[in-house]
């Protein structure tokens, strides 16, 4: 009696073991799309600031991450999202940012926290120009073969449902502000941006709530400022020059969809493989393991008991021995994976180092240009009003 | 003779004036024309300086990006009053656009207003020249999208899901619909395969690309003797045959 207890404490103890096969859910999720034209008013500017790639100052302890292809990641990704905004209609304008800036009603920024092709998880946060946040989120995706397909429609990405998510996440937030709330938030916005070239004329217009760090507007220059008419001219150039600079990040987009994708679909399945293999590794090791240590359990006198004894040992080690060796079957896969990665790694060097290079020499040469606008729109200011300005502090 | 010295004296001092608002006036032209507009031109900053791009670092490693920047506008500003800007100017590097802005104000008279709208003038036209510049790139580009690739696909048929098995027709695995190989199309093909090819096609099927290659099997699969005319003659177009000797060759 004893014995056959034993028995079906480890058998019990076993089951859940073999029960480890899991059921996947692959995610699809929706794009809600604009059904009339949205009215001007309901607009905002939306900036996507290139991702933070999130590359682990350990490489050598994280092989499969590979620094290159999380680079292009970090700015493959953000333009998806731009076009996938941009496809809603529910938005503005939508560009890509290098920088920080005080042109968009909305900034969103994100981290890739992992990308393999099968999972792709990566925090997104989004502000308005107020600076009331409006998402905080980590996003989700396990992506099925069938994203990978090319008898898809070939503009949605893999993960896309992951960028359907965020799109429609942000429209719902939006549908909870009335007209004069946006108008309001883009109002801020000019002033930000007005306050940024002379600090010391619009640093008035706006207050900032100590607790909440959130601006409000304390009052606005009149309709036919000509002062606000010049800053306007400013920031349509600061938008001139993202468009610019949108171009070339259009570039690399192009020129890595394929390469990336063909990356994610091969990568995907030796992820899929090498996952299946560890786990399947793991559970043999862990029944074997917990086969033995019934075997050494079991107590008895009888014949039964002892080829009990015996079949549990044996079983148990040829268990754990089988575990050993789909563990280093998993082991190839990982190589597989480490070369694929190894090989578009250098291929995404070379083309991020072309755009990035465009992008500081466009952006460096703009920044003289606009300190320049800084000091004449301080002079016309003075001249016109013939209010002597301050020195402007830091701010 | 005091007077004759006093003539010489008056007329040197008159030579030397001259001379000295001749001087003046040349560097006038000068620094206006170099600032026209305050901004360098659009030629000069094709070849920009690689300090000015220093200043963004956050565009290199998007990971880190400084708040002190909003746009390419930092935000310490070096705001001063009228009564410091000439010293200040005088003061700035010359190659900035700024202090060129703020010299060529003073010494050609131009308000602060007109220089604004010539410098924003100047950007438009520096971006509008790199927009050409990208467009021109672009076009020179030979890489496709994903969507390109699968178009293209889709008309040579090779975006079925499967291997096309045509081996048993054909006699060769190599000629698969889908086969990634380059190699030439060289499998035995039936006395009815043969019948389907037009007299005008080898058939060894040399100087095929994959392309090509796929749509002669296509069109050798094809029992609609009409599709596969269309389908031939995609494959002649494709070969860079002329119209003129294709419809005699399927004539």
């Amino acid at each position: 009696m004893k014995n056959i207890t034993t028995f079906i404490f480890f058998v019990c103890l076993a089951l859940p073991l073999l029960s480890l096969s899991e059921t996947i859910k692959y995610d699809k999720v929706k794009l809600k799309r604009a059904e009339i034209e949205i009215t001007e008013d309901r607009l905002l500017d939306v900036g996507i600031f290139i991702f933070d790639p999130n590359i682990p100052e350990d490489i050598e302890s994280n092989p499969l991450v590979f620094p290159e292809i999380r680079k292009a990641e970090a700015r493959y990704i953000p333009y998806h999202l731009k076009n996938t905004l941009e496809e809603t209609g529910f938005w503005g304008g939508v560009w890509m940012l290098p920088d920080n800036t005080k042109a968009m009603d909305l900034n969103i920024s994100g981290r890739i926290i992992k990308s393999d092709g099968y999972d792709v998880s990566m925090q997104i946060g989004v502000w308005d120009i107020s600076g009331k946040q409006w998402i905080d989120k980590t996003y989700k995706a396990r992506v099925g073969q069938s994203s990978y397909s090319k008898r898809r429609d070939l503009t949605q990405d893999p993960y896309q449902s992951i960028f359907n998510q965020i799109a429609n996440d942000l429209q719902k937030i939006k549908i909870g502000y009335i007209s004069k709330d946006l108008k309001r938030i883009s109002e801020i916005g000019d002033l930000r941006f007005a306050s940024d070239l002379i600090p010391s004329v619009f640093n008035d217009y706006l207050v900032q709530d100590k607790k909440t760090s959130v601006y409000k507007i304390s009052r606005l220059p009149a309709n036919d400022d000509p002062i606000m008419q010049r800053i306007a001219d400013v920031k349509e150039r600061e938008l001139l020059l993202l468009d610019t600079l949108n171009e070339y990040y259009a570039q690399l987009y192009r020129e890595i969809s394929v390469p990336y994708e063909e990356w994610r679909k091969s990568n995907r399945q030796n992820a899929i493989n090498y996952e299946e293999l560890k786990r399947s590794a793991r559970k043999r090791q862990l029944l074997g393991a917990v086969a033995i240590l019934g075997g050494i359990m079991v107590d008895g006198d009888s014949n039964a008991s002892g080829y009990a004894q015996q079949g549990l040992m044996i079983g148990g080690m040829q268990a754990v021995q089988s575990g050993f060796a789909k563990a280093s079957e998993a082991k190839i896969y990982k190589e597989s994976m480490k070369e694929g990665g190894d090989s578009f790694d250098t291929q995404a060097e070379g083309l991020l180092i072309e755009v990035e290079g465009q992008t500081l020499r466009l952006t460096g040469n703009a920044q003289e240009m606009f300190l320049g606008w800084k000091k004449l729109l301080k002079q016309i200011y003075t001249e016109e009003t013939g209010l002597i300005l301050e020195e402007d502090s830091a701010q | 003779m005091s007077a004759y010295k006093s003539y010489f004296l008056v007329l040197f001092l008159l030579i030397n004036g001259c001379a000295s608002q001749q001087m003046s006036g040349s560097s006038q032209s000068k620094q206006s024309s170099s600032s026209s507009g305050g901004m360098p031109s659009s030629s000069s900053s094709s070849s920009m300086p690689s300090s000015s791009s220093g200043g963004m670092p956050s565009s290199s490693s998007s990971s880190s990006m400084p708040s002190s920047s909003s746009g390419g506008m930092p935000s310490s500003s070096k705001s001063t009053s009228q009564g410091a800007k000439s010293q200040d100017d005088s003061n700035q590097n010359n190659t900035t656009m700024s202090s060129q802005a703020g010299s060529s104000n003073q010494q050609l008279g131009q308000s602060a207003s007109s220089v604004f709208n010539e410098s924003l003038g100047d950007f438009d036209k520096e971006m509008a020249g790199e927009r050409d510049i990208i467009a021109a790139s672009s076009q020179g580009d030979s890489s496709m999208t994903a969507q390109e690739i699968a178009d293209m696909e889709s008309i040579m048929g090779a975006d079925l899901d499967g291997p096309i098995d045509i081996s048993g027709d054909l006699g060769n695995d190599e000629s698969q619909g889908n086969n990634d190989s380059e190699d030439e199309f060289t499998g035995e093909m039936s006395e009815e395969e043969i019948s389907r090819l037009p007299s005008c096609i080898d058939i060894d099927g040399s100087g095929e690309d994959k392309i090509a290659r796929q749509l002669r099997v296509f069109a050798i699969k094809e029992d609609d003797p009409n599709i596969r005319n269309e389908i031939w003659k995609q494959y002649l177009k494709h070969m860079g045959i002329g119209q003129s000797e294709i419809d005699k060759c399927l004539s």
